[in-house]
């Protein structure tokens, strides 16, 4: 228990799980008892010092964690956000994105970009793209065609697809080597793509996002930690999200903050269309079929 | 008898001693790390930060590395449209075959250029044996003392023109081993630079398995545009315009001069010795090493 209090911050006790009721200060995830007096908390701090100082080997590894528990409350709360989400017909929301890309000496470098996407199902789908330095990409689907549209380069390609939204995610991710960050949450299988393989699925408490009062739950999977914010209430969205590669080096992290929901859209079908810019260079996708000439679609 | 308080004290007291021991020894531990680490960063482009990164993706997904879940979710997905696994074994096997080609390729030069060089010793052996015999003719109209110095300066001049024969083959023999040492040199330095920026197999990366993505400018990747990518070969947009356009700011030449060609819908970009086309790799643009067009 020491041990991670010390190495993650975070005291885990699997014995409180059931029962434990919802906004109750019993939180798995401690952030520090306020009456713990000030001799026990610099023996504490002194013997933490102690353990840093003793070889890795006194260190429990990665492998040394709790037993999967998945805690009915955080389960609930996905799901409600899961049943929401795949109920909407349309949706649009702006997301603020940042990720960590950890350089050849081990820094963390944090790019960013601004996205608005726009959903209508079955099979129509828009993405812009803004990068933080200015280029701008976009990602067109309308039931027939993936395009997607660099306006910095000034090139487009193009890729016959058909099939629903979840068809056409799962085929630009492992055809063309594009995934789309978040694209889960646009998935009408939500719930499973979030739950299948998780080891772990927690309450940390209730927090503010943008003004919005959220649940903020921590969820493991085999690689990776995962936290979402969900908005409570009627609307349960999805308002920023939180995702650490754990066995990446450097271990970097994904972070999105989604905001500007609309999920009754005024949409015209014409945002799903591609028509290519005046003087655009029509290029090919390098998918894993190979390079498509450009005069031909991927397949 | 100590009392409770007095022992939280001094233990408090004893462990502080240590832990800050330790924090010392960390951050003159991190001090030396920090130089080495600039010493890498030295290395490649200074300039350029990667933006490169599995944290990218956004992938909610676990097993594996990266975006794409791993080889199981991009396996599941290539299984269900038929195409992926067969694919990726068949652009697996072509990818060892690029390099041999390439190392072919590399060799055909060397050899070519050694047929060259012992085309250029016989001929002029050949230009040296009909020196001879018309000094030989010469010298068996002319008197026995011209003749007799005439065979004296033909012996040296022989004896000269074969001591420069063989400095010349040796010459010529020691920079040809000494390009093709280069040029192995700067391949691998090539391929071992380009190794650490290829992800692949399950990886975010998702170009055809096997692919070597040259994403940085540096001496190493230059020399190796100029000895001739392998076919397949993936280079950013960003290092391209870096290794054709000469840099006002470092004074570097341009590894070579870009043409572009227009050939019915497809557009070829010319960098001797290479042929590329523009295409989205992982959603960036890049130039990807291909076949001549036809005709070209």
């Amino acid at each position: 228990m020491v041990y991670e209090i010390l190495l993650t911050g975070v005291h885990f006790d699997p014995r409180i799980l059931p029962g434990r009721r919802q906004g109750e200060d019993q939180s798995i995830f401690n952030r520090g008892d306020p009456r713990m007096s000030r001799a026990r908390r610099i023996a504490w701090i002194a013997a933490g010092g102690l353990l840093l100082a003793l070889p890795n080997a006194a260190v429990p590894q990665p492998d040394a964690r709790p037993e999967p528990a998945l805690d009915p409350a955080a389960l609930a709360t996905l799901k409600r956000m899961s049943d929401y989400l795949t109920s909407l017909a349309s949706m649009r929301f702006q997301s603020e994105v940042e990720y960590d890309a950890v350089q050849a000496d081990g820094q963390r470098i944090e790019f960013g970009s601004t996205r608005q996407v726009t959903v209508h199902r079955p099979n129509r789908m828009r993405v812009d793209a803004t990068d933080r330095n200015g280029a701008r990409r976009s990602l067109f689907y309308d039931g027939r065609q993936v395009v997607l549209l660099d306006q910095a380069h000034d090139v487009y390609a193009t890729a016959a697809q058909s099939g629903d939204v979840d068809a056409m995610l799962g085929y630009i991710e492992a055809q063309l080597g594009l995934p789309l960050p978040l694209g889960e949450l646009l998935s009408a299988k939500l719930a499973l793509e979030i739950q299948e393989g998780l080891v772990f699925a927690g309450v940390v408490g209730e927090e503010t996002i943008d003004g919005v009062r959220c649940d903020h739950l921590a969820l493991r999977n085999e690689d990776r930690g995962i936290q979402i914010w969900v908005e409570q209430g009627a609307k349960p969205l999805p308002r920023r999200v939180a995702i650490t590669y754990e066995r990446e080096p450097g271990q970097p992290q994904f972070r999105a903050n989604l905001m500007k929901w609309d999920v009754k859209p005024r949409i015209q079908d014409s945002l799903f269309s591609f028509a290519p810019p005046k003087g655009a260079e029509r290029i090919a996708f390098n998918s894993l079929a190979g390079l498509a000439p450009a005069g031909k679609e991927a397949r | 008898m100590m009392r409770n308080s007095d022992r939280h004290h001094w233990l408090s007291v004893l462990a502080l001693t240590f832990a800050f021991a330790f924090l010392g020894a960390e951050a003159l531990a991190r001090g030396g790390g920090g130089g080495g680490g600039g010493g890498g960063r030295g290395g490649s482009s200074s300039s350029s930060f990667s933006s490169r990164s599995p944290a990218s993706s956004g992938s909610m997904r676990g097993g594996g590395g990266g975006s794409s879940g791993g080889g199981g979710a991009q396996g599941q997905k290539g299984s269900a449209s038929g195409q992926a696994p067969g694919q990726r074994g068949s652009a697996s096997g072509q990818a060892p075959s690029r390099g041999q080609q390439a190392s072919a390729q590399q060799g055909s030069t060397s050899s070519d250029r050694q047929a060259s060089a012992e085309q250029a010793q016989g001929q002029r052996s050949s230009t040296q044996s009909q020196r001879q015999t018309s000094a030989q003719d010469t010298t068996q109209q002319n008197q026995s003392q011209r003749q007799t110095t005439s065979q004296e300066n033909q012996t040296q001049r022989q004896g000269t023109a074969e001591q420069q024969q063989t400095a010349r083959s040796d010459d010529a023999s020691s920079r040809q081993q000494d390009r093709q040492s280069y040029g192995n040199s700067a391949q691998q330095n090539y391929y071992n630079n380009t190794t650490n920026t290829y992800y692949g197999g399950g990886g975010y990366y998702a170009a055809p398995h096997g692919t070597v993505v040259v994403q940085e400018d540096n001496d190493d990747t230059a020399a190796a545009m100029l000895a001739g990518f392998a076919m397949g070969t993936v280079v950013t947009a960003g290092a391209m315009q870096s290794m054709t356009a000469s840099n006002q700011a470092s004074g570097k030449a341009a590894a070579c001069t870009m043409t572009q060609v227009q050939v019915a819908n497809d557009t070829y970009y010319h960098c001797t010795p290479n042929w590329y086309q523009k295409a989205f790799t992982n959603g960036e643009v890049t130039y990807v090493v291909v076949n001549p067009p036809p005709g070209m």
